[in-house]
């Protein structure tokens, strides 16, 4: 259809450069919507479809095998899933991660790039170091950090015992005041390595004139540093920060190698607990109302740190 | 432009076709396998449809699988499914297929190994579409689940008497749900203690040697105390790296069972008043103790008790040559702690299901091949389990008459064993112990814990309307 009204326009060319222009540009969003469209029809197949999935799933008594009749039970998935402690404590241990490491892992990744963004001979080799734990499997670096963890034999607490000669030790993933922590500290050594490179990236992109005239006007290092290199790194500490959060909210690797939650659910977290009740329990309905909670947090969460901090469109 | 935006929508429109296609294709092949139709509900269609829908297809539904008809039928191809865990294991089961194909020409056998640690989600991946292998090894506990949702069929006509009067009456316990025998494996396990027998002897203890002498929970505990006092600071190892997981359940059921108590009410079908009943209470407490007096070494390098650090290991039989290896002729295998009345074991292993669409003859074919005592022997030697034929367990040197691993064989054929709960609840009650487990062993409210656990076994039980048993 498109194409022979087309092929009757084709004549009449010549009527005016005017009409010539906005055929071109409809053509061109044309052009635009067709080639879009096989990435919108992955989208489509593969995140937005099993969303709604996962949506109406919820609201069913479905399992993962089960020869019962599927029924619709509206909210009560969602209910029973708030009303549960463990569901809240979890809810909770991400909250606090979040809080902590999200800061926390800017903070030093924004440290690490100044530091490693100098020209000194060998820089490189402190990259590449800084950025190695990044390229370590989550899980294989989980299982390493649960030898270092290990209060009774573990390369943590020897070192500690050894210089606080014996009276500094920890339970580490077994106490219930130090096992978060302790998942918290992996997490950041395990990412700050992928923020600092993009920060890095950032930092490589302030004009360099920004500091000889801010060198000429008579600004210490750090006023440098406080009111060129931040405001300038705007854009980029946002992504980096929005970023870390999401994937705080998603943690689970390290959970599920170290601790499966333990002890007493101070580091249980909704991912982990989805996959309970998904996978173990076969409760695939509670566990989609678990999904569909999970995705409504941090979707807020984004949207609300958007609107704190909005970024310049220069 | 005109013929490449035709050919843009060309491309485009196929790719539509494609995925509609195969969006019926998967409708089509869910109304092939009327049992499979609870499965792939269209959520959004009207609720009440729905129902309507399934109640008018429940005839054809218990329609499953019918088990053994006695004819082979030639040609048959049948697909196998194994965990792959142990490597010994696997070559052995690597060979018997092999084997099997080369010694007969009715069934064509092949052999899909999957990883162990994401066993049972493919297991459940598979079950929730419909695929089941033909023939397929579980933890025997989990059986029961895909029993009840009718991804397997029952195989007790399958099985000859010959072999029904020569099996371990474990083994078939285990297998039985519904008063059907589902799962069926080439070997049997056992839970015990292994120990270093100079070191007993030290601190003067006396050693049972039969399940009837097991030491009591308290006579237990003090040992600990005293092999504390001989130097050894964490005396204990219980295979802490194992983790949370199927193990937990394995293992600690049963000082439940010992104690009088269980997970399940076998009769009621009911986990209150039977999982945080007082015996179980008392008996997770003196366990919650050792803990708390850290006598149990978290074994993270597991090696606790072959360098020596823990005198007492308390593990399955899988352990035998490890420890042998490292302790020699120090090496005792002791019963479980007795917590009141007498001592108890776990039983059943990985057993072989049949997938509810396979030909069962077909199927047993290639099962009864490994149950044939040579296979079971080299089996056996392979993954130094219990074999299930009692005639081919008796005659093993290991667990023979005199045997190192005599206990295990005795535990089993004079029933100091109880079955985990036959019930399709079960991976829903081995969670919620587990649990409670960890947070008993974390130093968390032993009654709470399991009152917890309680209740979330029986509200399962309740969603999904008392497991209604398959006709």
């Amino acid at each position: 259809m498109a194409t022979s009204l087309e092929d009757r326009a084709a004549p009449r060319e010549a009527h005016g450069a005017q009409r010539e222009e906005r055929r071109q540009r409809r053509r061109r969003r044309r052009a635009g919507v067709l080639f879009s469209l096989p990435g919108l029809l992955l989208l489509l197949a593969f995140l937005v479809t099993p969303f709604l999935m996962a949506v109406g799933l919820s609201l069913t008594n479905l399992r993962l095998a089960s020869p019962l009749d599927t029924r619709f039970i509206g909210l009560d998935n969602y209910i029973a899933t708030l009303t549960d402690p463990s569901f809240r404590q979890a809810f909770g241990n991400n909250v606090t991660f979040t809080l902590v490491v999200v800061p926390l892992q800017t903070g030093l990744a924004l440290a690490l790039a100044v530091l490693v963004n100098q020209s000194l001979r060998g820089i490189k080799a402190f990259r590449a170091i800084y950025f190695s734990p990044v390229v370590v499997v989550m899980t294989v670096a989980a299982t390493v950090w649960l030898l270092l963890y290990s209060p009774d034999h573990g390369l943590l607490n020897g070192v500690l015992s050894f210089v606080s000669f014996g009276t500094l030790q920890s339970e580490w993933l077994r106490s219930e005041t130090m096992a978060l922590p302790s998942i918290m500290i992996m997490s950041i050594w395990q990412g700050v390595g992928f923020q600092m490179i993009i920060i890095l990236a950032g930092l490589q992109d302030i004009p360099e004139e920004l500091y000889e005239a801010g060198a000429i006007d008579g600004a210490s290092r750090w006023q440098r540093f406080a009111y060129i290199t931040v405001p300038q790194l705007r854009n980029t500490l946002i992504f980096v920060a929005t970023v870390t959060m999401i994937l705080a909210f998603r943690l689970f690797d390290q959970v599920w190698v170290m601790t499966r939650g333990a002890p007493l659910g101070r580091t249980n977290v909704m991912m982990l607990e989805m996959v309970t009740v998904g996978f173990e329990r076969q409760q695939i309905a509670r566990a989609s109302a678990i999904a569909v909670i999970f995705f409504l947090v941090v979707l807020t969460v984004t949207i609300v740190q958007r609107f704190l901090l909005k970024e310049d469109r220069g | 432009m005109t013929d490449r935006r035709r050919l843009l929508l060309l491309v485009i429109g196929l790719l539509l076709g494609a995925l509609l296609l195969a969006a019926c294709a998967e409708d089509d092949a869910v109304d092939d396998e009327p049992e499979d139709v609870d499965t792939d509900v269209d959520v959004d269609d009207e609720p009440d449809e729905d129902d309507e829908e399934a109640e008018a297809d429940e005839p054809d539904e218990v329609a499953v699988g019918n088990g053994c008809t006695g004819e082979v039928p030639d040609g048959a191809e049948i697909e196998i499914w194994w965990h792959e865990g142990a490597e010994a294991e696997v070559l052995a089961v690597e060979e018997f297929v092999e084997e099997f194909n080369a010694a007969q020409d009715a069934v064509t056998a092949t052999l899909t190994l999957v990883p162990e640690a994401d066993y049972a989600a493919a297991l459940s991946g598979a079950a929730a579409s419909g695929d089941l292998p033909d023939v397929v090894d579980m933890d025997a506990s989990f059986a029961f689940n895909y029993a009840w949702s009718g991804d397997l069929q029952p195989i007790d006509t399958c099985v000859p008497d010959e072999l029904a009067d020569d099996l371990l009456p474990s083994i078939v316990e285990q297998g039985t749900y519904a008063e059907q025998l589902w799962a069926l494996g080439m070997f049997d396990s056992g839970l015990g203690m292994y120990a270093d027998a100079s070191v007993l002897e030290e601190v003067g203890v006396d050693i049972p040697t039969s399940p009837e002498e097991a030491w009591t929970a308290e006579e237990f505990t003090d040992l600990l105390g005293a092999l504390r006092d001989a130097g050894y600071e964490r005396p204990l190892d219980v295979k802490q790296n194992y983790g949370q997981g199927e193990y937990y359940s394995y293992l600690y059921q049963p000082f439940l069972w010992s104690a009088g108590a269980d997970t399940l009410d076998r009769d009621e079908e009911v986990a209150e008043g039977v999982l945080n009943s007082p015996e179980a209470v008392d008996a997770l407490t003196i366990f919650q103790g050792w803990f708390e007096e850290g006598y149990v070494d978290d074994n993270t390098d597991d090696a606790a008790f072959v360098e020596g650090r823990t005198p007492i290991s308390m593990v399955g039989h899988w352990e035998y040559a490890n420890y042998k290896d490292a302790l020699g002729d120090d090496l005792v295998v002791l019963p479980l702690p007795d917590f009141g009345e007498g001592t108890r074991s776990g039983q059943g292993s990985w057993q072989w299901a049949v997938g509810a669409d396979a030909d069962a003859d077909a199927a047993w074919e290639f099962i009864a091949f490994t149950l044939e005592p040579e296979q079971m022997e080299r089996m056996s030697e392979a993954s130094g389990a219990i074999p299930s034929r009692q005639s081919v367990a008796e005659g093993t040197e290991r667990f023979g008459p005199g045997g190192d691993l005599e206990l295990f064989r005795v535990q089993l054929e004079d029933g100091w064993t109880v079955p985990r709960p036959p019930h399709p609840a079960y991976p829903t009650i081995s969670s919620a112990f587990n649990q409670a487990i960890q947070t008993i062993i974390d130093g968390g409210d032993v009654d709470g814990a399991l009152d917890t656990a309680a209740a979330e076994i029986d509200a399962d039980i309740e969603a999904n309307e008392g497991y209604p048993p398959p006709q």
